[in-house]
C-alpha cells in the first residue's frame, strides 16, 4: 500500500490527523499521479456510500417544510404589514416593536391597551396593527397546508401549464438563489412571475368587526359564546399567494371607528382563545375543527373543541404557556377542551367548573404527557372512555384501546378512576394500573424490555414505560421529558434566580443500574446551536454512598470538554465547526483503568485523564447543563444510548 | 412507481396535499442520497442535506414538467446543492481542493455527471460480484447498513483492526476494478 492510498483511506475513515492531512494535500498538489489515486478512491468511497439502504428522512423533511412555512410566512405578513404603515405617511402609525406573536390578540383585549376617548395612541394604534397580523398569521398559518388556490396550481400542473411561483417561493428563491438549472430562475425572475397572478383578497373577511371586537375590553355578552370562527373554513387571504400589491395587509380602520365600535360590530363572533399550541407534528396527523379535517402545521395554535387525530406512525407535540408538553400518537385521537364535554367525563368531570384545570379528552391511542406543576385546585384531567386520570404534575402516558385504558406513570403520581363504577387507584412512578371492566384495578411495576443483544443497556426513549425502570430523573426544576422518542431537556432561559453558580445542572436522567469498566457508552446528541452557555453531556458518577469522582465529558461551544467534579482538570479538544449550525454528533466513551477515549462519529478527539480515581461502579447520566445567556428556547436531546462492554 | 403516478403525486402536493410529499421523499430519498453521499460528509450532515434537497424541490415544484423523470430533476437539484456547500467549503481553504475542485467539475454538467454515476455504479456492481461473500458482507455492514467498525468487528468476531485492514484493502481492489471497467466503457 503507497503512502497516498494510506493517507486517502485514512481520511475516508476519518482517522487521519492533522499533519497527515497536510501531508496528503501536499503529495496531491505535487504528483499527478497521486491526485488521481487520491481521487480515484474518494470516488470509490462515495460511490459505496451511495449504497446506504437504512435511509428514511422522510418524518424530519416534512417536519423541517412546515417549520420553514410557518416561520416564511409570518416574516413575510410583518413584512408587508411594516411597510404598508410606513405608506401610510404617519410615522407614529408604523409599529417599530418586535413582531406581534399569535397571542397578541388575547393581549389586546386587556383595558390597558384601551383608551377610553380621544385619538388612539401609538400603542392602541400598534394594537390595531398586531391584531390584524395576529389575524393574519394565524389564518395562514392554518392554510399553510391547505390553500385554496392550490387547486388551481393543481389543474395547472395537470394541464402541463407553469402556475406562477408564490410569493413564498420567490421569497425563498431571493433568499436562497435557488439551483440554476432545470429551469430553477433566479429570484428576480420568479418576482416577475408573481406579478399577473390575481388575488385571493377579494375572498377576504372584512377585517374592521374583528378588530372592533378585539379591543372592547368588556364586550357584550354572548359574543364569547358564539361558535368560534374556523379559520380552516373562512376564506380568508392566502397573503403568500397573493400579488404585493394584494397583499398588502386591509387598511387599518379609521380612529373614529376604533374609539367608537358599533354595536353590532361587537356581535361579531371573536375566536376562542388558544389552549395550547402545537409545537411540531408528523405527516399525516390532522387538526378536526368546526368538524372538518386539515393537516395540522407546526405553531397552529389549539382552541377549546380541536381534535388531533395522529396516525399509526406519527405523532404531535402540543405545548401549553406553562411549560406542559403532549405528545400525542402514535394512532391517538385528542380533543382539548375548556369546560367537560358532555359524555365524556365521569361525575367528578362532569362537576368540575366552566374554568377547570387542562381537560383533554382522549378517544383513542398513545398519550404522553409531561405536566408542568398544576394548580391544587385545577388539575389536569385527561379523561378517556375507560377512566379519567387527574395529575398535579407528572410524566405518564396514557394509552387507550378498544376496551381498556393503560396507564403509565414515570413521575410522580396519577390518579386513575375508572368508569363507569368510579373505582381509582393511586399510581406512582414506575408503576402501571389498567382500567377495564371485569379486571381488577390495581397498580403494578412497568415491565422493562431486555437490552439488545450484546449490549448492557440500549435505549432509544421510545417507550417511557420501559425508560422509567431504567433511569432516573435529576429533578432541578427545568422540565425532562422523553418526546418524539428522545430525552429531552428543556434549557431555555429562566430568571437568573433559578440557576445554580457556575454550571446549573437542568436535567437529564441517569441509570438506576451501576455498571463496572470496560465499557464503552455511546449516544446521539442534539443541542439547538453550539453555544458557550450550553453543555449537554454524558457523566459517570458513584452510586449513592459510594466514593470516587464524577466524570464528564460533553460538547460546548465548539469544542468537546471532559472533567472530574464541578471543573477539576477541565480539558477540551476542537470538536467540528459544523456545530454552529447545530450539534448532533454521536460521543462516545471508552472507559478503563486508563484515561477516558472520546470519539465523534467514529473519530477519536480526545483522551481525557481524569484528576482522580474513577469508582469501581458508577450509574452514567445523560444531561442538560446550563448558565442564564443560554440561547432563547434551547432544548439538549439524546437518543440511540447504547452501554457496551468491551474486552479487559 | 411509473412517471405517470409520480406526476399524479406532485399534483396532489400541488393540490394542497402536503402529506403527500412523503411518498416522493420515500421513493426518491436513495436517489438524492447518491449524489449528496459524494460529498464525503458524516451520515448526519448528510441527512441534512437530502432534507434540504427535498425542501428546495418542494418550494420549486410547480416548475416540474409533468411527463419528465422526476428522479433526474431532483438530482439536478441536488447537485446544486452539492456545489452551494462546495463553494462554501472552498472559502474555509485549501484543505482537500483536489477532491472538492474535482467534484465541482464534474457537478458542471448534469447529463455528464448522470451518465457517470450510473456508468461507476454499474461498475461498482459488477466488481463487487467478484468479491469472496465475506468481503460482500463487510462492504454491505459498512455501507448498507452504516455500521462502525467496532459494531462490524463485533458482528463477525473479529478484532476492530483486522476489519479496517480488510476494509482498506477491498476499497483498493474496488478502485483498480472500477477503474478497468470505466476505461472499457
Amino acid at each position: 500500500m503507497t503512502r497516498i492510498e494510506e493517507l486517502t483511506l485514512k481520511l475516508a475513515d476519518g482517522l487521519i490527523a492533522e499533519p497527515e492531512i497536510e501531508e496528503l494535500d501536499r503529495l496531491v498538489a505535487a504528483d499527478p499521479e497521486a491526485a488521481r489515486v487520491h481521487l480515484g478512491i474518494l470516488d470509490v468511497e462515495a460511490s459505496l456510500r451511495g449504497g446506504r439502504q437504512d435511509l428514511d428522512v422522510t418524518r424530519e423533511t416534512l417536519e423541517r417544510l412546515q417549520r420553514l412555512q410557518a416561520e416564511r410566512i409570518e416574516r413575510g405578513v410583518m413584512e408587508q404589514i411594516r411597510s404598508q404603515a410606513a405608506r401610510s405617511g404617519k410615522p407614529d402609525a408604523a409599529p417599530r416593536r418586535p413582531a406581534p406573536s399569535v397571542r397578541t390578540s388575547r393581549l389586546l383585549r386587556r383595558p390597558s391597551l384601551v383608551e377610553s376617548r380621544g385619538r388612539p395612541s401609538p400603542v392602541r394604534q400598534f394594537a390595531v396593527w398586531a391584531s390584524i397580523a395576529a389575524g393574519f398569521v394565524g389564518v395562514v398559518l392554518a392554510f399553510t397546508l391547505f390553500q385554496p388556490d392550490r387547486e388551481e396550481r393543481r389543474q395547472d400542473h395537470a394541464a402541463g401549464r407553469k402556475p406562477a411561483p408564490s410569493v413564498e417561493v420567490a421569497r425563498h428563491l431571493a433568499e436562497k438563489g435557488g439551483p440554476a438549472k432545470e429551469g430553477i430562475a433566479p429570484a428576480a425572475a420568479s418576482q416577475e412571475r408573481v406579478a399577473p397572478r390575481q388575488p385571493s383578497a377579494p375572498q377576504a373577511p372584512e377585517p374592521k368587526p374583528v378588530i372592533a371586537v378585539s379591543l372592547d375590553a368588556k364586550p357584550a355578552p354572548g359574543t364569547v359564546e358564539g361558535p368560534a370562527p374556523s379559520v380552516v373554513e373562512g376564506p380568508a387571504p392566502i397573503v403568500a399567494e397573493a400579488p404585493p400589491q394584494a397583499a398588502q395587509p386591509p387598511t387599518p380602520p379609521a380612529p373614529q371607528a376604533v374609539q367608537n365600535p358599533p354595536r353590532q360590530a361587537v356581535a361579531v363572533p371573536r375566536p376562542e382563545p388558544a389552549l395550547a399550541r402545537v409545537q411540531s407534528s408528523g405527516p399525516n396527523v390532522l387538526l378536526e375543527r368546526s368538524g372538518k379535517k386539515s393537516p395540522v402545521a407546526s405553531g397552529t395554535d389549539l382552541r377549546a373543541g380541536d381534535i388531533l387525530h395522529a396516525p399509526m406512525k406519527g405523532s404531535a407535540i402540543v405545548v401549553y404557556e406553562d411549560g406542559t408538553r403532549l405528545e400525542a400518537g402514535p394512532d391517538a385521537g385528542l380533543q382539548l377542551m375548556d369546560r367537560p364535554a358532555q359524555g365524556t367525563g365521569t361525575s367528578a368531570l362532569a362537576a368540575a367548573p366552566a374554568d377547570a384545570g387542562k381537560l383533554l379528552f382522549l378517544r383513542k391511542g398513545v398519550l404522553v404527557v409531561a405536566a408542568a406543576k398544576q394548580p391544587e385546585d385545577r388539575p389536569m384531567v385527561v379523561t378517556t372512555p375507560h377512566a379519567e386520570a387527574r395529575v398535579l404534575g407528572t410524566l405518564f402516558t396514557l394509552t387507550v384501546g378498544p376496551s381498556s385504558t393503560r396507564l403509565d406513570v414515570q413521575e410522580g403520581r396519577v390518579r386513575l378512576t375508572r368508569r363507569p363504577d368510579g373505582a381509582a387507584v393511586e399510581v406512582g412512578a414506575g408503576r402501571s394500573a389498567t382500567a377495564a371492566v371485569g379486571v381488577a384495578l390495581t397498580d403494578k411495576p412497568i415491565e422493562a424490555e431486555p437490552a439488545a443483544a450484546g449490549a448492557l443497556l440500549a435505549e432509544d426513549f421510545t417507550d417511557p414505560r420501559a425508560a422509567a425502570v431504567r433511569w432516573d430523573t435529576i429533578k432541578t426544576g427545568f422540565p425532562t421529558a422523553l418526546l418524539g422518542g428522545k430525552l429531552e431537556i428543556d434549557v431555555s432561559p429562566r430568571p437568573p434566580g433559578e440557576y445554580q453558580e457556575d454550571w446549573h445542572d437542568a436535567g437529564g436522567l441517569y441509570t438506576k443500574a451501576a455498571f463496572r469498566f470496560p465499557l464503552r457508552v455511546s449516544a446521539t446528541v442534539e443541542a439547538p446551536v453550539a453555544h458557550e452557555d450550553l453543555l449537554p453531556a454524558i457523566a459517570l458518577r458513584p452510586p449513592k454512598g459510594a466514593k470516587g469522582a464524577v466524570v464528564w465529558v460533553g460538547l460546548r461551544g465548539g469544542d468537546v470538554v471532559a472533567g472530574t467534579g464541578a471543573r477539576e482538570k477541565e480539558e477540551s479538544a476542537p470538536g467540528s465547526a459544523l456545530w454552529t449550525r447545530g450539534v448532533r454528533a454521536v460521543v462516545e466513551v471508552s472507559a478503563a483503568d486508563g484515561p477516558v477515549r472520546v470519539l465523534l462519529d467514529g473519530r477519536e478527539v480526545m483522551r481525557y485523564r481524569p484528576a482522580r480515581r474513577l469508582p469501581d461502579a458508577f450509574q452514567i447520566g445523560f444531561t442538560g447543563n446550563a448558565k442564564p445567556g443560554v440561547p432563547k428556547d434551547a432544548r439538549i436531546r439524546f437518543d440511540d444510548v447504547r452501554v457496551e462492554p468491551m474486552k479487559p | 412507481m411509473d412517471p405517470s403516478e409520480v406526476d399524479g403525486v406532485i399534483a396532489r402536493v400541488l393540490a394542497g396535499q402536503t402529506e403527500a410529499y412523503a411518498e416522493i421523499i420515500r421513493l426518491f430519498q436513495k436517489d438524492v442520497w447518491k449524489v449528496v453521499a459524494a460529498m464525503l460528509h458524516g451520515r448526519q450532515i448528510t441527512e441534512d442535506f437530502v432534507q434540504q434537497v427535498f425542501i428546495n424541490a418542494y418550494v420549486h415544484l410547480d416548475r416540474f414538467e409533468p411527463g419528465r423523470d422526476f428522479g433526474v430533476w431532483i438530482k439536478s437539484i441536488a447537485r446544486n446543492v452539492v456545489r452551494e456547500n462546495l463553494r462554501a467549503r472552498a472559502r474555509e481553504g485549501a484543505r482537500l481542493k483536489a477532491y472538492r475542485d474535482h467534484l465541482a467539475a464534474r457537478f458542471q454538467d448534469d447529463e455528464g455527471a448522470e451518465r457517470r454515476e450510473r456508468e461507476l455504479a454499474d461498475a461498482q456492481a459488477k466488481c463487487r460480484e467478484t468479491l469472496p461473500e465475506q468481503a460482500s458482507r463487510i462492504l454491505e455492514l459498512r455501507y448498507e447498513r452504516s455500521l462502525s467498525f467496532e459494531e462490524i468487528a463485533g458482528a463477525l468476531g473479529r478484532s476492530i483492526e483486522a476489519v479496517r485492514q480488510q476494509l482498506w484493502r477491498l476499497r483498493l481492489t474496488l478502485r483498480e476494478c472500477i477503474e478497468r471497467r470505466m476505461a472499457q466503457v
